[in-house]
């Protein structure tokens, strides 16, 4: 159930449709991941376990509470006073000291973007084509090649549903495409020689993204195995 | 020829935001280091992108660049004049005992992380198709985004209506470099996390948090894993981390003139609210928050010094709001209209907006213990009797309050994944606010 939230929260979920099971059993799916948080606070004294039930959070709130509760006035200033102090630190100390090292773990964990192969010009679009598709350096013929079609014809761009990547690269070859006018279709389309004549009419060129390209249609350039650009207009 | 580039782009910025910064501050009072070097970078790239969308209107290319070069390097020499005039910048530890002084490079670990890993991912996602993208294309049409861009239908997904605060900080690096460089953006973004990280100290600082609490709490910026480039941050080109820098420092700003009445501080808490609406439109809400909180503190008496707090950001936004109506640009239709049917129909969604909230906010792997801890330290603010409990207290819950409101209109299906995918963004704006909250409660002495 977690591991399904963590899905969604990293955008590779294929649907959504899993988190609408999810919000149907929302009481687990909602509940806090085990073994986290609760095994730094719940120590064997129970200041955020048993006594406070399974919120560590109001046994914290507890003690600071006592660190603050004046209940007698003569010994304010000899007792309570250093008591309050010492505790107050101690209790913050911890706090910052556990923030820290929950804190730590994010810091070393690779990160879930995609890793900057150079940087150059194109830097960013280059290091998502190389993750996506596999292949190095792809920007500039992509590019090139975009720039071959007819000035100003639109662009068709293809992509299936549920495919954060295929959906990543259909968009990044839109951004490649401004000041070309583009239409974006991420949804289930079943391609077929009869759909090849309102492109044509339409559009210079059709870009595939993880959509396989029926054997009826012309050859294009296939960037990687997931990306192929198949122009519609003579070049 | 590109260093040079980043370099005087760098430059520019610090030189039109400390200027601006002087200007705002003007009084007897000395500015800290801190918060002088975050409110030029932060004010900086406000006046930049400013600059360069009410210039585009009137001209391009190299004129554009020449009419906001000059104007940053003016403001730069009126700084400067400032300073020889009088004005004073101290680091805010002069009191401090030597340790503790010491204990405050700690400061120093966020910024060292931040330059070690700046280069180590892409921009991507929004970061690249909706924020730089704009920069891009503005860049290719000679510094002015051309009007067909807010009009262009078959570019919807990259929000045409979204303000230009960080595309345009963006497109004046490429103005400066000469070029549509991505490479020359990973040089500056991270400029905004240091600002971030000074804001946190300097307004830790002068709400009388002890020097090594300031620079502790300043320095657990490092080990909340979403602010550092977990999945999709500010190195990835997002412009959550400057919106959330700006509303620490206008809520900073805010709190310090509650303590101890500051005119300068009041403008430059007002500069900074002003810059919100012009980052992301979530910035309403929060430049909304910051005005009730402004005027609970002035009374109705001091209804004016509300008005001056609210007036700039209100002129921005209804700027930027008539420019979308010129432009004809398409109205954004992520969300319903706001009817009685439409609300009857979205507060079914409530119950599970708000436990994916919860379970958002007690994510470790995104937030470490930040959530546990903020309302511990708020309860802890109260029972010190301070008198900022209320403000801060708003400052963070209002904003997370208002978030609802939102996921119950969403035309997005399913509606979690919107959830799921935007709320991180959203605590990430208030999370530098709730750090605050945490050195104040820990870092300073009770107030009878």
């Amino acid at each position: 159930m977690e591991e399904e939230f963590q899905g969604l929260l990293r955008g590779d979920a294929t649907s959504g449709e899993d988190f609408v099971k999810l919000s149907a059993s929302q009481g687990a799916a909602c509940a806090p991941p085990p073994g986290e948080f609760w095994s730094v606070w719940d120590g064997p004294s129970g200041v955020g376990g048993s006594a406070a039930g399974r919120t560590p959070l109001l046994g914290m709130l507890a003690s600071i509470a006592f660190a603050w509760w004046e209940p007698c006035r003569h010994c304010h200033y000899h007792v309570l006073k250093p008591l309050r102090l010492i505790s107050c630190q101690t209790i913050w100390c911890l706090a910052f000291a556990a923030f820290v090292a929950v804190g730590t773990r994010g810091i070393w964990r690779p990160g879930g973007g995609f890793p900057l192969k150079s940087c150059g010009r194109q830097g960013s679009v280059d290091s998502i084509l190389e993750k996506t598709l596999g292949r190095p350096d792809l920007e500039p013929a992509l590019s090139a090649e975009i720039g071959r079609l007819p000035s100003g014809d639109a662009l068709l761009i293809l992509a299936p549903p549920g495919k954060a990547s295929a959906g990543l690269v259909a968009e990044v070859v839109a951004y490649l495409a401004w000041p070309r006018p583009v239409t974006l279709v991420i949804e289930p389309v079943h391609l077929s020689a009869a759909s090849l004549l309102p492109m044509r009419e339409r559009f210079a060129a059709v870009v595939l993204c993880e959509v396989p390209a029926p054997d009826s249609f012309p050859a294009g350039h296939a960037f990687g195995p997931a990306l192929t650009l198949i122009p519609l207009t003579p070049q | 020829m590109i260093p040079l580039g980043i370099l005087l782009a760098i430059l520019s910025i610090f030189a039109a935001g400390a200027g601006a910064t002087l200007l705002l501050w003007r009084e007897a009072q000395p500015m800290l280091l801190g918060e002088m070097f975050a409110a030029s970078w932060l004010l900086g790239a406000g006046v930049v992108s400013l600059l360069l969308a009410v210039g585009g209107m009137l001209c391009a290319g190299w004129l554009l660049i020449a009419l906001v070069g000059a104007v940053c390097f003016g403001l730069g020499w009126i700084g400067w004049r400032e300073l020889r005039g009088g004005g004073r910048i101290i680091l805010g530890m002069e009191a401090a005992p030597p340790w503790e002084r010491w204990l405050s490079l700690l400061v120093l670990a966020p910024i060292a992380y931040i330059a070690a890993v700046s280069f180590r991912d892409a921009l991507a996602w929004d970061g690249l198709l909706i924020w730089e993208s704009k920069a891009h294309q503005a860049f290719l049409s000679g510094g002015v985004l051309p009007a067909s861009v807010f009009r262009d239908a078959t570019r919807s997904w990259t929000h045409p209506s979204y303000p230009l605060y960080l595309p345009f900080t963006e497109l004046w690096v490429y103005l400066c470099v000469g070029d549509c460089h991505q490479g020359a953006l990973k040089s500056v973004l991270p400029l905004f996390h240091i600002a971030a990280v000074a804001l946190l100290w300097s307004g830790a600082l002068r709400l009388h948090v002890r020097p090594g609490v300031a620079a502790v709490t300043a320095m657990l910026m490092l080990f909340i894993p979403i602010l550092n480039g977990f999945d999709w941050g500010l190195l990835h080109g997002y412009a959550d981390l400057p919106l959330a820098a700006l509303y620490l420092g206008a809520v900073a700003g805010v709190l310090a003139c509650q303590r101890d009445p500051s005119p300068g501080a009041w403008r430059l808490a007002a500069a900074f609210a002003a810059l919100l609406p012009w980052v992301k439109q979530e910035g309403v809400i929060l430049w909304a928050g910051l005005v009730l909180q402004a005027a609970w503190i002035c009374g109705r008496r001091d209804w004016r010094r509300t008005a001056g707090f609210a007036l700039p950001g209100l002129a921005v936004w209804i700027g930027w709001r008539l420019a979308m109506l010129v432009l004809e640009a398409p109205q954004e239709e992520v969300f319903q209209p706001l009817t009685w049917a439409n609300l009857q129909a979205g507060l079914t969604r409530l119950g599970t907006v708000l436990r994916f909230m919860r379970y958002e906010l007690g994510l470790l792997d995104h937030w470490s213990l930040l959530w546990f801890l903020t309302p511990a330290a708020l309860l802890c603010v109260a029972l010190q009797r301070r008198r900022e409990a209320p403000v801060l207290a708003a400052a963070i819950v209002l904003p997370l309050a208002f978030d609802v409101i939102p996921y119950l209109f969403t035309r997005l299906e399913p509606f979690q994944m919107h959830v799921a995918t935007s709320f991180k963004r959203l605590a990430l704006q208030v999370a530098l606010v709730a750090l605050l909250s945490v050195a104040l409660a820990f870092g300073s002495r009770r107030e009878v």
